[in-house]
C-alpha cells in the first residue's frame, strides 16, 4: 500500500522486501515453493494478510505496479526455491517475470553498447554506468532464460548484451562489483558468458569478497560470495572458506530481507557443493573440477 | 536459443522515473568506505590504562631531609 508522503525509490524498495520474503520462505519451505509471487496457501494467506498492512500480495488478482517492480529487480532470483530445489519452474510466477520485463523494459531504456559498438563509444562511459547496464541487460536475458525455460512467452528484450570483460590486474576491484550486481545468475541451470568468467575467475571473485569484507560493504561481500559458492557447487576450486565470512554478513549485515535472501541461496549453493568434493582450499592451482581457476596475480587469461 | 515474441502487457509503460528509479534499486554500486567505529576488545585495555594514568596522584617525591 503506497503511503503519500514515500518516495517511489520508498515504496518499491518495500515491495522488494515483501516479495524476497516470499521468495525466502519458499527457499525455507515455509511458503510455497512453486509460486513465490502468490500465496497459494489459504492458511498462510490468511495469517499474513492481516499481519501488517504491508502484507504479502493478494493470493488472487493481478500485481501491483509495485510488486511489478519488486518482481523486476528480483529478476531470475523469484526462481531460486525451484532452481535450487531442481523442480519444475512455477508458470504464474514466470507470468509476473514476463510481464514485469515488459512493463519496465530496462535494456531499451539503458543503452547497452552492443557488439559491434567501437571501443571508443565504450570508454566515453564512465565503467559503473558501463557495468550497471551490462548488468541490467544479462539480468534481463537470464530472467527471460527462465521464462522460457517455464514453457511461457518471451518478451522482446532488444540486441544480445556484449560479452563482460575480463578482470586485468589494475581493475579487479572495478570487475568483482561488476560481478556482485550479476550475482542473480548464480543460479543452478542458469549459464552463459557471465558464468564462463566466474568460473576462470574464482580466484578473483574470492579477492573481491576479501575487498569487500574490508571495506564493510557486506552487500557486495554476500554477492560475490553467493559467486564462490555457485563455482563450488559447479566442481569449481574453493579458493575461500565461506563459512566464516557468512556468518560475519550476518551478524553486521544491513539486516535486509534482499541480504537474507542471498545468504540464503548462497548457503544452499554451499550445501549443494559439499557433497561434490573437489575442495582444494589453500591450493588454488589445483584444478579437480576443469576450471582453470586464476593466474596468481589476478591477470586476464 | 529463444524464441521471443511480443504481448501486449497489461500494466502500462513504466515512465523514464520509474526505471530510473528501478536501475537503482536492480545494480546498487558499492558502498562507501565506512569510517564507523567498530568494537574493539583489546581498546578496553587500553582505556582503562589511559584512565588509571590519568587519575593517578601527580604528586611530587619528598626530598629525603636529614
Amino acid at each position: 500500500m503506497p503511503f503519500a508522503d514515500t518516495t517511489l525509490r520508498d515504496e518499491y524498495a518495500a515491495a522488494v522486501e515483501r516479495v524476497a520474503g516470499r521468495v525466502l520462505d519458499a527457499l525455507r519451505g515455509a511458503g510455497d515453493p512453486a509460486a513465490p509471487t502468490r500465496r497459494s496457501a489459504p492458511d498462510a494467506a490468511a495469517r499474513l494478510a492481516h499481519a501488517t498492512p504491508e502484507g504479502p500480495l493478494p493470493a488472487e488478482g493481478p500485481l501491483s505496479r509495485a510488486e511489478l517492480a519488486a518482481v523486476r529487480v528480483l529478476g531470475p532470483d523469484l526462481f531460486a526455491a525451484q532452481l535450487l530445489a531442481g523442480q519444475r519452474l512455477d508458470g504464474p510466477t514466470a507470468d509476473a517475470a514476463a510481464e514485469a520485463l515488459g512493463t519496465f523494459p530496462m535494456s531499451a531504456a539503458s543503452p547497452v553498447p552492443d557488439a559491434t559498438a567501437t571501443a571508443t563509444a565504450t570508454a566515453a562511459a564512465s565503467p559503473a554506468a558501463t557495468g550497471a547496464a551490462l548488468a541490467n541487460a544479462w539480468r534481463d536475458r537470464a530472467t527471460a532464460q527462465l521464462v522460457a525455460l517455464a514453457g511461457r512467452p518471451v518478451p522482446a528484450l532488444g540486441p544480445d548484451p556484449v560479452r563482460p570483460q575480463e578482470p586485468t590486474p589494475r581493475d579487479w576491484p572495478r570487475w568483482s562489483v561488476d560481478m556482485a550486481r550479476l550475482s542473480a545468475l548464480a543460479l543452478p541451470r542458469l549459464d552463459g558468458p557471465v558464468h564462463e568468467l566466474a568460473r576462470r575467475h574464482s580466484l578473483t571473485l574470492a579477492r573481491g569478497v576479501t575487498r569487500s569484507m574490508l571495506r564493510r560493504d557486506y552487500r557486495t561481500a554476500a554477492r560475490l560470495a553467493r559467486w564462490l559458492a555457485w563455482n563450488e557447487a559447479d566442481g569449481g576450486p574453493a579458493h575461500l572458506d565461506l563459512g566464516p565470512v557468512l556468518d560475519r554478513i550476518r551478524a553486521v549485515g544491513d539486516g535486509s530481507t534482499r541480504m537474507w535472501l542471498e545468504l540464503a541461496i548462497t548457503e544452499q549453493l554451499s550445501s549443494a557443493g559439499e557433497p561434490s568434493g573437489g575442495r582444494t582450499t589453500g591450493n588454488p592451482g589445483a584444478n579437480p573440477g576443469g576450471h582453470s581457476g586464476d593466474s596468481p596475480d589476478g591477470a586476464a587469461a | 536459443m529463444l524464441a521471443q515474441t511480443t504481448r501486449t502487457t497489461r500494466a502500462p509503460l513504466a515512465t523514464q522515473a520509474e526505471i530510473d528509479t528501478l536501475g537503482t534499486l536492480i545494480t546498487e554500486d558499492e558502498a562507501a568506505v565506512s569510517d564507523a567505529p567498530t568494537y574493539q576488545p583489546e581498546a578496553a585495555g587500553l582505556l582503562l590504562l589511559l584512565g588509571l594514568l590519568l587519575l593517578s596522584p601527580q604528586k611530587q617525591p619528598k626530598e629525603k631531609t636529614r
